[in-house]
């Protein structure tokens, strides 16, 4: 234990000594105070220059806005496109982007929004009302991996410069969701449809797209004309994808890359004094679990009673695995909302580890002995996962609980999901949840849907309750007191062996200021320079 | 990755099988690499039988409070863990003890399902000829015609994870090679003198097959078992990589290779140094006695 | 000879027919690829299936085997669902880059392997030899991922001689290269060697000995001639285990050929691309089989006749 926190002390000593760029542990609600640009940096240049090299884990699957399936891909598009709100690159709060004004009507079905004037995209095309519609038009062609989210919105164009938008379901997120909707250009869709768009992509951010090298690299140059003043500062960003963790590694030692993210606690740790690189270290809106089913394979399971299912989460060490697999870099879960989360309630503790309670809690509920299931694991998908998932055997092992096949189920992660949205996994699986809008909503009603989500197993009545309840209010204090009786209610009840929420590790370039992702990895490039 | 796919046995005299056994001991007493390579595979056999008397501990018996130690002798070791142990506190010597079991099953079924398959088909195709002679020279050559590793992979990542499964695919990827060669033999032995001396005399086909060309076919086969067996434990290796070998918990020399180079230029280089080391040795040793075994099957090179 | 090529030609198009129905049957045998494709956050059944229909998944499986090669037939590959861009234009974007790194490792294997194999050949059981003998076991027991990233350690991060991924220039292929050819040198060495032996125990090689010819002018002239035929039909087939092999090499060096590309397909589930891929490297090695076939009939006119 105290080699752990001296472990902490001396990431975070590093970190700060260098002072740059670094996210420090956000405090719960805001996504972090400012770190930036400390005494004795070269100030930001007055116009943009140097090259900067971005190391992407893998090759985003599509740059056009409703393909992008996952963050590396939406990061990309962040830097080329805008959207009608942005989140602050610090303060991880909402702010103006595309649209300067909104209002929301009092039912919170309709959003007014008066567009910025004067905006133009790369391609000279003036921005505005008609791209929002076409930014929703487009979207919805159901090829799109997020085709369904766009068709759930209606786009009214009230005069040139003002829209309104309404979600066809009440959606206490959607202005947050916002940001994630990138505006396009209608003269393009027009022209050249979706597919146009997938290989040129004309956004109005920042940076321009150059051209895209298939599993080689994203070239971005600097957008002259981008109407926030004095932004980007850099002339050129380059993305090239290393899908090989080591090479990475290598990668950002050599100086070929500016920055490098998803990095182990362990590979973050031989990069500590490696000259010219400096960590950065922030905690992830990701909770991973092990979760039960009680709509298919779960049916008559033990793992129905709520008592087993405490024994369960009581029977694991999570500090130990934490410890051992992430360096202790991560934090314990308690629920399914995390710090960074409207409504987290602090005072929840996590489960300690305690397996005589275990034991006696199993013997309550008649079995004494314990019992034999199944449970399934994906791979590849995240960080030391695998690893997690059988010290987690192990653990229930102790107490009797024992797999089913001797073994858990390891399945490739598209196997894994394709199961998963059949319901078919086994009683007991492991799986992670991040969240982009501020809230746990999205997850909770993803995981705990029931029949109606392809990715849930689980429903509970009281759960829908509290969920019903959380999307249909709109005032922010009333929700969040909402969302802290459901932790409270998960808890005694819970529907998953809590595990832990990541921190996470990214490594940069001394060079490199003014870089700061935020909780759920993006970032946006217009505030980074490159020092002398 | 490449690994041996032994060429197509050189041409070989009919000599009768017996009598040749002690001449084989003189020449591999002679030669020194060849009797390296025995000395490691037998010691590689050994281990896999015997792991659970040498292993100092259950490979999969976790430790989260004694994880990620180094080998007993750098700083922070034990003898306890003499190689160490992994991010779950597993013994690194147990694991690449039993992992030794994962290889030897891996190979020495794997080679043995393919040789068996290759042997029946071949037999079948080069005896009887016509159309199932065409029929199987088709598949055979439909399967040999893609690339070994593509094949493999391929195949391997649709069938998903097991032990069972990756034998079998080993087995049956592997096959046609076997067959091949069987069918050139038997085609070859078949317009041999004393074969057609036997048929003309009456023998059944089968008494001929079993009597006279199973037999003849020992020496190119095991020479090609031999090298196949180095071969798939090479593949194990390599499908462990990207992740395709047996299930993560089995502790396959693959599976400890892969997720160790992560821990290369992670702190840990011992996770996958040694793993690797198991696998060139005994890959090494087994090429050794193959290419003797080749060498010594073959007469022209008996002198 | 035109007959031996007409019927080999014939027999080729029967392999790639075979080869399309084996890659595409074998494809579908597990899977759903609309469930990887799909944002998780946003995936109801009902939207999942509509996915489907949208990318023709939810035909019946002959229906789709038809298309299929009806569309191979006429060249078109397929679209990439992983790319998003049609196959045809993502392969022939990689195949260059993987055909380079192959010839260059071919190339490296080449100049390693046939020197040492000849000296060994040449003198068995001398020390060069067994240093020829311990080349070709150690390239072919070492692990080419492991050798990549050992090479990437040595002279990417330590010297800085060369950079650790991409393919930004030529000096980008030289790690990469070397580390894909450790496989091809040990199996070049040990078949060198070995036809340096047998060639050397013929008659022919014997009485020149005997004539009193100097060791280099029969090495020369009847060895190394004889050989290279022995050579042809090997290269040939390691040029396509090198490009097999670049799956490991590319996926480490981050370089976007053919190798990478079947990684990717396969891990998103990738049909269209796994398959016509697969396809494309069969199609390759079964043209690089007949064209081995052509030389090595012309260079030694008795395989003509078996």
């Amino acid at each position: 234990m105290l080699q752990r926190i001296l472990r902490i002390l001396g990431a975070m000593a590093i970190v700060g000594a260098l002072a740059a760029c670094a996210a420090p542990a956000p405090s719960p609600g805001a996504g972090g105070e400012a770190v930036s640009v400390a005494a004795g940096d070269a100030a930001a240049p007055s116009s943009p220059s140097g090259v900067l090299i971005v190391a992407l884990p893998l090759d985003p699957n599509s740059i056009n806005p409703p393909n992008a399936a996952d963050r590396m891909a939406g990061n990309v598009i962040n830097q080329i496109f805008d959207s009608l709100l942005e989140v602050d690159n610090v303060t991880n709060e909402l702010r103006p982007s595309l649209a300067p004004e909104w209002t929301v009507s009092e039912d919170g079905m309709e959003y007014t929004f008066k567009l910025r004037e004067g905006v133009r995209f790369h391609d000279g095309s003036p921005f505005d009302a008609q791209d929002v519609v076409a930014t929703f038009e487009a979207g919805k062609d159901p090829v799109n991996a997020y085709a369904s989210a766009y068709a759930n919105v209606t786009v009214e164009v009230v005069d040139d410069y003002t829209v309104k938008l309404k979600p066809s379901t009440p959606d206490v997120t959607f202005l947050r969701s916002l940001v994630g909707y990138n505006i396009i250009s209608a003269e393009q869709f027009a022209a050249e449809g979706n597919a146009g768009i997938e290989v040129r992509p004309i956004g109005s951010g920042p940076f321009k797209f150059v051209e895209w090298s298939k599993g080689n690299r994203i070239v971005l140059e600097a957008f002259e004309e981008y109407w926030d003043e004095g932004k980007p500062l850099v002339q050129q960003v380059i993305f090239r994808p290393i899908p090989e963790s080591s090479t990475r590694l290598a990668a950002i030692q050599t100086g070929e890359v500016h920055i490098i993210n998803r990095l182990s606690a362990d590979e973050a740790r031989t990069l500590e004094g490696v000259d010219g690189v400096e960590l950065i270290t922030y905690p992830a809106d990701r909770v991973y679990y092990i979760a039960f089913n009680n709509l298919t394979t779960g049916v008559g399971k033990p793992t129905e009673d709520v008592r087993v299912r405490q024994a369960m989460n009581y029977a694991v060490d999570r500090q130990a695995i934490v410890d051992s697999l992430f360096g202790g870099n991560a934090r314990l879960s308690a629920g399914f909302v995390t710090p960074w989360n409207l409504g987290f309630d602090e005072s929840l503790q996590p489960y300690p580890y305690d397996p005589e309670r275990a034991r006696a809690l199993l013997a309550e509920a008649g079995y004494p002995n314990g019992f034999t299931i199944g449970m399934a694991c994906p791979i590849g998908a995240y960080t030391s996962f695998e690893d997690v998932c059988q010290a987690v055997a192990n653990y229930l092992a102790e107490v009797g609980i024992t797999l089913e096949g001797g073994e858990i189920e390891f399945l490739e992660s598209g196997v894994y999901w394709d199961r998963q949205s059949k319901k078919e996994l086994p009683p007991l699986f492991g799986d992670s949840w991040s969240a982009a809008v501020g809230e746990a909503l999205p997850r909770l009603v993803g995981a705990l849907g029931g029949w109606q989500e392809s990715y849930s197993a689980w429903s509970d009545p009281e759960i829908d309750r509290y969920l019903a309840a959380i999307s249909s209010t709109f005032d922010v204090e009333a929700r969040a007191a909402l969302y802290k009786e459901l932790q409270a209610y998960m808890y005694e009840n819970p529907p998953f062996i809590y595990l832990y929420e990541p921190i996470t590790f990214e490594a940069i370039r001394s060079a490199v200021k003014g870089y700061a992702p935020n909780s759920v990895e993006q970032y946006y490039l217009k505030h980074v320079y490159l020092a002398e | 990755m490449e690994q041996a796919i032994a060429p197509t046995a050189p041409i070989r005299q009919s000599s009768p099988v017996s009598g040749r056994s002690a001449h084989l001991l003189r020449l591999l007493r002679r030669d020194r690499l060849a009797l390296l390579g025995l000395v490691i595979l037998v010691g590689f056999v050994l281990i896999a039988i015997f792991a659970p008397l040498l292993a100092p501990h259950d490979p999969l018996a976790q430790n989260l409070r004694a994880s990620r130690l180094p080998p007993a002798w750098q700083e922070g070791g034990s003898w306890e863990h003499p190689l160490g142990t992994d991010r779950l506190g597993r013994d690194l010597l147990s694991r690449i003890l039993y992992g030794a079991r994962v290889s030897l099953l891996v190979g020495f079924f794997g080679a043995t399902l393919a040789c068996l398959l290759g042997l029946a088909v071949g037999v079948l195709a080069g005896y009887l000829g016509g159309w199932v002679d065409a029929l199987i020279s088709g598949l055979v050559n439909l399967l040999l015609s893609i690339p070994y590793l593509v094949l493999v992979i391929v195949v391997a990542a649709l069938v998903g994870r097991s032990l069972v499964n990756v034998i079998l695919l080993f087995g049956i990827t592997t096959a046609p090679l076997f067959a091949r060669v069987v069918r050139g033999e038997v085609l070859r032995l078949r317009a041999m003198a004393f074969v057609e001396a036997t048929v003309a005399i009456g023998t059944p086909p089968l008494r001929v097959l079993l009597r006279h060309i199973v037999p003849n076919l020992t020496g190119p086969l095991v020479t090609l078992a031999t090298f196949e067996m180095s071969a798939m434990i090479f593949y194990e290796a390599g499908l462990g990589f990207l992740g395709l070998s047996v299930p993560p918990n089995v502790p396959s020399w693959g599976n400890l290779l892969s997720t160790g180079r992560e821990s290369l230029m992670a702190g840990m280089p011992w996770l996958s140094l040694y793993p690797g080391l198991a696998i060139a040795l005994t890959a090494l040793g087994i090429n050794l006695l193959g290419d003797w075994l080749r060498d010594a099957t073959d007469p022209r090179m008996r002198r | 000879m035109q007959r031996y090529l007409l019927m080999r030609l014939g027999q080729s198009l029967l392999l790639l027919f075979g080869a399309l129905v084996l890659v595409f049957w074998m494809v579908r045998l597990t899977g759903d690829p609309a469930a990887l494709l799909i944002a998780r956050d946003f995936a109801s059944p009902e939207q999942l299936q509509e996915m489907r229909t949208a990318l023709g998944l939810n035909d019946a499986l002959h229906v789709q085997f038809i298309r299929y090669t009806g569309d191979v037939l006429r060249g078109d590959l397929g679209y990439s669902l992983r790319f998003r861009q049609p196959v045809r234009e993502v392969i022939f974007a990689a195949l260059p880059i993987t055909l380079l790194l192959s010839t260059l490792a071919m190339a490296i294997a080449l100049t390693v392997a046939i020197p040492l194999g000849v000296i060994g050949g040449v003198s068995p059981g001398s020390w060069k030899d067994s240093l020829a003998r311990l080349v070709g076991l150690l390239g072919q027991a070492t692990p080419t991922f492991w050798l990549a990233l050992i090479l990437i350690w040595v002279f990417a991060v330590n010297l800085r001689w060369l950079p650790s991924f991409g393919v930004d220039g030529p000096h980008s292929f030289i790690l990469p290269a070397f580390a894909l050819s450790i496989g091809a040198v040990g199996q070049l060495v040990r078949l060198t060697r070995s036809a340096v032996l047998e060639i050397r125990n013929e008659d022919y090689i014997r009485t020149a000995r005997s004539k009193g010819l100097s060791p280099f002018t029969i090495g020369l002239h009847h060895i190394a001639r004889n050989a290279s035929i022995a050579l042809v039909s090997v290269v040939g087939i390691q040029f396509t285990y090198l490009m097999a092999g670049s799956i490991y090499i590319e996926s480490i060096f981050a370089i976007p050929g053919i190798g990478w590309m079947l990684n990717e397909a396969i891990r998103n589930r990738d049909f269209v691309l796994v398959q016509s891929l697969t396809l494309f490297i069969a199609t390759f090695a079964v043209l690089i089989h007949l064209a081995t076939d052509v030389i090595y009939s012309v260079l030694d006119p008795r395989i003509r006749h078996r």
